[in-house]
């Protein structure tokens, strides 16, 4: 039987499908991409269903997109509280271990898991896309603080501080990074991109400076860095500007953009 | 907007005068104009007002200039990506870097005439030259789109300050700084250029009368409370191509109408929504103050920006509100709750 790749989660499809049963990719579409080697986020179309574990995700709207999920009773999400939209009364919510203590919106930050069956929906607060990234057994991705907006009960979650790297941004003491690993079965996490979403994939060794506020995500095989950019210096104290340093590792590895900002607030 | 019935297919390859920005060109295989990148595929509709909507550059969209080009990607917060030619230039507005290879070369320009000011964050407003070979993108933080503003020999235009995105290396730029203090025009005296003015009309046909306060330095009272706050905006960009044809790219944010004003035509504008116009458009300002006006109803007094032709100006569906309109003679209230929430937002 002859089959699709996905050209986005390079998932194999029947051919009678239009769009990617793994991450919601429209198959039919040209997969273009620029000079620089960056190619944007699939536009997944609205009101489009797929499928992970045993439980059905539906994504619906264009300018600030919300997910809502058919969860099986079987299978869980989990998510940062304040995503959450709407819910079925006995969808049962539990908070999940972290592994430290962290702030947001001056608040304390918290993940919780919901457990099917039932539906559940979720949506950020900016306008922008929504990215479904499988992630496979034994790797790892890294997204940007405040960004995913779900991922599913097979995916480990844990978090770290880089210092310094938002110093530009908002003045604050630096960003955290939310890290996704998938020690046992695959699974998903989706992430919130405000605007428009590109990906590159780094070559070994190939390195770009991305302006903090852009990372959106990154495989845990590329190296990040703070620098300052070099050749810029203006102003009586010699003003700076620091970018993050993106560097493939030994067998390359994949960094998404976004192209606009959301400030969220974190201690 | 509508698109034209095979237009794609009628107009690839087709000679044809952008209507947006006014050059001629050969249409591209992706159906866009050479120039801005702008559709080539649809229809003009122009409203009853004589308003066209302007729509931007297309997605993926390819202009090319000298032995460089840039492409557009995306259609919310779209991204502008820079493809350098060896030894090519242009230069940009530091806080709109997305990302950057490492064969683009940075350098700062000190001495950009008022762009090195504050920026809406208050950080500074570097402006940096990249010189290629080699890939950087830029970015706006608000939906919106890309407007690329092509520039013939010694053409001028004149830009809201902050949409500044990037321009070519040969043009030059200066700044408008706008008075922060109301005038009233003299009696036979056109409107000055560029400096802003308080009408003083006493009869309208509106259900509005136009400004008729007595005592003009009780109106800046009222509409100034103090605060540094200009109708459009601290300053607009000013660029012009010097030695050659040369662009400038901005950002507007929300969608954009603009409007060939003639000789002889005028039009209230909200002041903080111009985008861009001519040179040869003059402006100033304008007070309207409800005809039952008392002295709360002076407190919703509106500001507008009265516009001149001969010439094009543009308008962009998102703006800075009248901020520090509302404000009581004892000075107790700077901003209301919803002012306050689009500032934060346009602040972000």
């Amino acid at each position: 039987m002859e089959m699709l790749l996905c050209s986005w989660c390079h998932a194999n499809n029947p051919q009678e499908l239009s769009q990617c049963a793994v991450c919601g990719a429209p198959l039919n579409s040209e997969d273009r991409v620029s000079d620089s080697g960056f190619r944007e986020a699939p536009k997944l179309r609205d009101m489009e269903e797929f499928t992970f574990s045993n439980s059905t995700l539906q994504i619906e709207g264009k300018y600030v997109p919300m997910v809502e999920i058919n969860l099986h009773p079987d299978d869980s999400v989990y998510f940062e509280q304040h995503t959450i939209m709407a819910k079925d009364a006995q969808v049962r919510l539990t908070k999940k271990p972290l592994n430290g203590k962290r702030r947001a919106h001056g608040m304390p930050y918290s993940v919780l898991s919901a457990s099917g069956p039932g539906f559940i929906s979720f949506s950020r607060d900016a306008p922008g896309e929504l990215v479904v990234m499988p992630i496979h057994e034994h790797t790892e991705l890294d997204v940007r603080e405040h960004a995913f907006l779900l991922a599913s009960h097979t995916v480990d979650y844990q978090f770290v501080r880089i210092k310094g790297l938002a110093n530009m941004v908002h003045g604050g003491n630096g960003m955290y990074l939310d890290q996704f690993t998938a020690n046992g079965a695959s699974g998903i996490v989706l992430i919130h991109g405000s605007g428009d979403v590109v990906q590159k994939t780094l070559a070994p060794g190939e390195t770009i400076y991305v302006e903090a506020g852009k990372l959106l995500y990154k495989d845990s095989s590329v190296s990040l860095k703070t620098v300052q950019l070099p050749g810029i210096s203006s102003g009586f104290l010699g003003n700076h500007v620091y970018v993050a340093e993106l560097t493939g590792g030994p067998q390359g590895g994949r960094v998404g953009l976004q192209s606009a900002y959301h400030h969220s607030a974190s201690e | 907007m509508e698109s034209a019935p095979d237009a794609s297919t009628s107009l690839n390859n087709r000679e044809f005068t952008c209507p947006y920005c006014r050059l001629k060109g050969t249409v591209t295989k992706d159906v866009s104009c050479p120039n801005c990148g702008a559709p080539a595929d649809i229809r003009l509709l122009e409203s009853g007002n004589k308003w066209e909507e302007l729509p931007g550059a297309k997605d993926r969209a390819v202009i090319q200039f000298s032995q460089s080009k840039v492409e557009v990607q995306g259609s919310f917060v779209p991204m502008a990506e820079f493809t350098m030619a060896a030894g090519e230039s242009v230069w940009f507005a530091q806080h709109k870097l997305c990302y950057a290879d490492k064969g683009i070369s940075f350098e700062s320009i000190d001495s950009m005439n008022g762009l090195t000011s504050l920026n809406l964050t208050g950080a500074y407003n570097q402006i940096v030259r990249a010189t290629g070979p080699g890939h950087f993108a830029l970015s706006d933080n608000v939906m919106g789109e890309l407007i690329m503003l092509p520039l013939q020999t010694d053409q001028s235009i004149k830009v809201r300050n902050f949409c500044f995105v990037a321009a070519s290396s040969n043009v030059a730029h200066g700044t408008i700084f706008h008075h922060r203090y109301m005038q009233r025009p003299k009696p036979g005296v056109p409107p000055q250029h560029d400096v802003t003015h308080y009408e003083n009309i006493l009869e309208s046909k509106s259900v509005y009368r136009q400004a008729a306060e007595p005592n003009p330095a009780r109106v800046y009272f009222h509409i100034y409370g103090g605060e540094t706050f200009m109708p459009m905006g601290g300053h607009e960009d000013v660029f012009t191509a010097r030695n050659g044809p040369g662009w400038v790219l901005i950002h507007s944010p929300g969608n954009t109408r603009f409007r060939d004003l003639a000789a002889d035509e005028s039009v209230h504008i909200h002041g903080s929504s111009l985008l861009y116009r001519d040179p040869s458009v003059q402006t100033h300002v304008v007070v309207e103050i409800p005809a039952l006006s008392n002295d709360d109803m002076r407190d919703r007094s509106q500001i507008q920006v009265a516009a001149h032709g001969p010439g094009r100006i543009a308008v962009s569906t998102v703006f800075s509100p009248e901020a520090p309109l509302v404000r009581d003679v004892d000075g107790s209230t700077g901003y209301n709750e919803d002012t306050t929430q689009i500032l934060d937002w346009r602040l972000r």
